[in-house]
């Protein structure tokens, strides 16, 4: 059974007649509509290529018989007769047929504009074209019809020039095609990693059904060599499975009983029996899917600016145009047909039509890299600001620090030995979820003590727990805890600070008033970590610590990081206003942290990055989210998205550049220094679009290349 | 980050068949956008889809592909992953 991607009804592949294939992949349709509608935008293309070709070998054959093979014998294009019709005859017959089979095109595009009561280019195209090819007409036919443009080599006609440009013109439009298709293939390919069909294992049985009808908790068994259909957990087997089309690494990753399997990985060498966890829009690759799609939709705020600028362009250029006809001609004396090619020549600059897919293609390709890497940008906006960040800053535990503290020291005061004084600290944060608790209750465990519950328990943010046990107070914390409750550290005031520049995270413990001792605990730094401070640094941004240590473990880390600024001492939940603090100096800030916990903070931020989210992409807040863990995938993030907005500018030139170049010339700019000789050829003003969108084609395309530097 | 919406809102793409230029992709946006019910267009120009932000209780997905095809436009509502 497959799906029928248009209609989304299920189709048995062995007795439908409707199919297709594409890139190697065969789809099937449950009715010739489907089959239609997926076809159609490759019939657009086909026939466009084909209109395409047709017009510019017409309009070359126009352009020989008018301008190249009278010469060859001996005579005018005027006077000319070739086989009983003459010259201007043939033209005519050549270019017929591109003005209203190639060019049909344009006239439903001047229908559209109608309809919608705006000009568009294929209107403009419309008009000028059968302009010109109306005139030739005329004075094909009646040749007595002009007499004042009569000259020794006869009047002009204009069908070599009306062929080549609707020809041209249709070249442009199929390198738009180009792009469009080539954009829309780094998006299918995300898609096409999705496997359709599944093997699910029921009552010792198992079946392969579509990948839709897998419920949450069914049994599914993966074979070497099969993708991963949904998100799921290992039940049973060992094997190693290469996640590069989530994370961008090919390195095959160990999947255990427990592990979790992210849909669309290949497996690779055992056998796996899988529960799934997450279905259909739910699943790790539907999310980034969606998330891509929604950046691609967005409109970055370039291209509003884009736009704005070419709402205005388009009027004020075909003003420019019919006033430079009505200067040549009424004032400059130009005769009508020359006054008229001006015109042609403008309003054929005036549409900046590559334009269009200026930023769009940039974006897209962007993005669908950025996926590929596991990196997920959320929308243009995001995009852009992140090109301009000033500053990063770096929320410490588990994004700069691997998120596993774990116990390094244990000092006792003179009443009390050492087992005692962690005994009592595992007591107080037996069942804490804070990493700093768990690596003690941990460190304690290790050294086989068991650790009983305490009674009471109280945690005091930016301070530390206190506890009862047995009727003894338990306090476990910083200065700040202690001097609250009438302790100060005393003589060991000295071992606390030597601890702490170290870097670890010293906390005091105190029994009944007194106190006992002390625990340090310490995180290891990540290895990327230093790298990517580094980096970014080299591009000239600032990178801030933030963390709730005190100020000297804050310190000695940072130095560890080769970072300058610390925000140290940052309770959890003033972690958004000092983000707000940051940007009130109009600085654009980044904030890279957890993207659930740190939600508040990401959200302030101009840009927030969320790091190591995994296969919960949707919860994640932030404007861009890694999946992977790497810090490094920071600067990768920045630099894709400095490289995208490059490419869009690039792209945003070219697709102005010809036009604005050329608008003086078409109009008749350089007439006083030339002559009339300085006229520009319409085919000219054509082949310019054309070039237009050539070049930003092949400008958003050489996007595609783009590696990520590790 | 995320918009609140007092009004009941639903998403829906569609594809577009005939989309022959930018320039026309900006007029579908402006005239759709007018239509009673609709509360954010946006047309993209580069894989010819139309999302679209509108009041379900006001306007149906065939409501829209009606006035798209007056404007002169086929379309046909994509499904995820279509």
């Amino acid at each position: 059974m497959a799906k029928d991607i248009v209609c989304g009804m299920y189709v048995d592949e062995t007795k439908t007649p409707f199919k297709a294939e594409r890139r190697g992949t065969t789809y099937y349709f449950c009715s010739q509509n489907c089959l239609d509608t997926f076809l159609k935008p490759e019939v657009e293309f086909r026939h466009l290529k084909i209109m395409t070709t047709f017009a510019l070998t017409l309009g070359a054959l126009t352009a020989f018989l008018e301008y190249a093979y009278p010469p060859l014998v001996g005579s005018t294009d005027w006077n000319l007769t070739i086989l009983g019709l003459p010259n201007y005859g043939w033209l005519f017959l050549l270019a017929t047929p591109v003005q209203f089979v190639a060019g049909w095109r344009f006239y439903k595009g001047t229908r559209d504009a109608i309809r919608a009561k705006q000009a568009n280019m294929d209107s403009l195209i419309a008009i000028g074209t059968t302009a010109a090819w109306a005139y030739s007409a005329l004075i094909t036919f009646f040749r007595g019809f002009f007499p004042q443009v009569l000259v020794a080599t006869g009047p002009e006609v204009y069908f070599t020039e009306t062929g080549l440009i609707i020809g041209f013109i249709l070249l442009g439009k199929a390198m738009e095609h180009i792009v469009k298709g080539k954009a829309s293939e780094a998006v299918r390919k995300l898609l096409d990693l999705q496997p359709k069909m599944a093997k699910r294992l029921r009552d010792g049985v198992e079946e392969e059904i579509p990948v839709e009808n897998v419920a949450v908790n069914d049994i599914l068994v993966i074979r070497p060599g099969e993708r991963v259909p949904v998100d799921a957990i290992v039940v049973t087997g060992y094997s190693s499975v290469d996640q590069s089309v989530v994370t961008g690494e090919s390195m095959p990753v160990e999947k255990k009983l427990g592990d979790e399997v992210i849909g669309a990985t290949i497996n690779k060498t055992g056998m796996l029996q899988i529960k799934a966890t997450k279905i259909g829009a739910d699943t790790t690759l539907s999310q980034i899917v969606k998330m891509v799609e929604e950046a691609i939709v967005s409109r970055a705020p370039i291209q509003r600016m884009a736009d704005l600028i070419s709402s205005y362009f388009v009027p004020l250029v075909v003003a420019v145009g019919v006033g430079g006809f009505a200067f040549w001609y009424f004032v400059g004396g130009l005769p009508f047909a020359m006054a008229f090619i001006i015109l042609i020549s403008v309003l054929i600059v005036a549409c900046p039509c590559a334009l269009g897919i200026a930023t769009p293609a940039a974006i897209m390709i962007g993005a669908a890299k950025g996926a590929q890497n596991g990196i997920l940008i959320k929308n243009g906006e995001y995009l852009e600001k992140a090109h301009k960040l000033q500053s990063v800053v770096f929320d410490k535990t588990g994004t700069l620090t691997v998120g596993a503290p774990s116990l390094t020291d244990v000092i006792a005061l003179p009443e009390f030995t050492e087992s005692q004084v962690l005994r009592y600290a595992a007591i107080a944060e037996v069942g804490s979820e804070h990493p700093l608790g768990e690596a003690i209750v941990r460190g304690a465990k290790e050294q086989g003590m068991t650790i009983d519950n305490a009674e009471e328990f109280q945690a005091i943010p930016g301070h530390g727990v206190k506890a009862v046990f047995k009727q003894q107070q338990i306090l476990l914390g910083n200065r700040k805890l202690m001097k609250d409750h009438g302790l100060e550290a005393g003589e060991i005031e000295s071992k606390l600070q030597s601890l702490e520049e170290e870097g670890k995270t010293a906390m005091l413990v105190a029994v009944d008033k007194r106190l006992a001792g002390v625990v340090a605990v310490a995180d290891t730094l990540k290895e990327t970590a230093s790298e990517a401070v580094n980096e970014l640094r080299s591009m000239d941004i600032e990178v801030i610590m933030m963390t709730g240590d005190n100020k000297r473990t804050a310190n000695a880390i940072a130095r560890k990081l080769g970072i300058n600024s610390v925000l140290a001492e940052v309770l959890p939940g003033d972690k958004a206003k000092v983000i707000k603090e940051l940007r009130t100096d109009g600085k654009i800030v980044a904030m890279v942290g957890d993207g659930i916990n740190d939600a508040p903070a990401l959200a302030a931020s101009d840009v927030g990055i969320a790091i190591g989210s995994g296969t919960d992409i949707a919860k994640e807040a932030g404007g861009i989210v890694l999946i992977k863990d790497d810090v490094r995938d920071v600067v990768t993030a920045i630099q894709l998205s400095k490289k995208t907005v490059r490419k869009i500018k690039e792209n945003l030139f070219w697709a102005f550049f010809y036009n604005v170049a050329l608008i003086p010339v078409a109009a008749g700019a350089l007439i006083p220094l030339f002559g009339t000789r300085a006229i520009l050829n319409p085919i000219y003003a054509a082949i310019a679009m054309a070039a237009s969108s050539v070049t930003v084609t092949m400008n958003s395309m050489l996007l595609n290349r783009w590696k990520p530097r590790t | 980050m995320e918009p609140t919406e007092s009004k009941p809102s639903a998403k829906a793409i569609f594809s577009l068949f005939n989309l022959g230029c930018s320039g026309c992709s900006r007029v579908i946006e402006r005239k759709l956008r007018k239509m009673s019910g609709i509360k954010n267009v946006t047309v993209n120009y580069v894989t010819d889809t139309v999302l679209v932000n509108y009041d379900p209780a006001r306007v149906s997905t065939e409501d829209i592909r009606t006035f798209m095809k007056r404007l002169g436009y086929d379309s046909a509502e994509r499904h995820h992953g279509a």
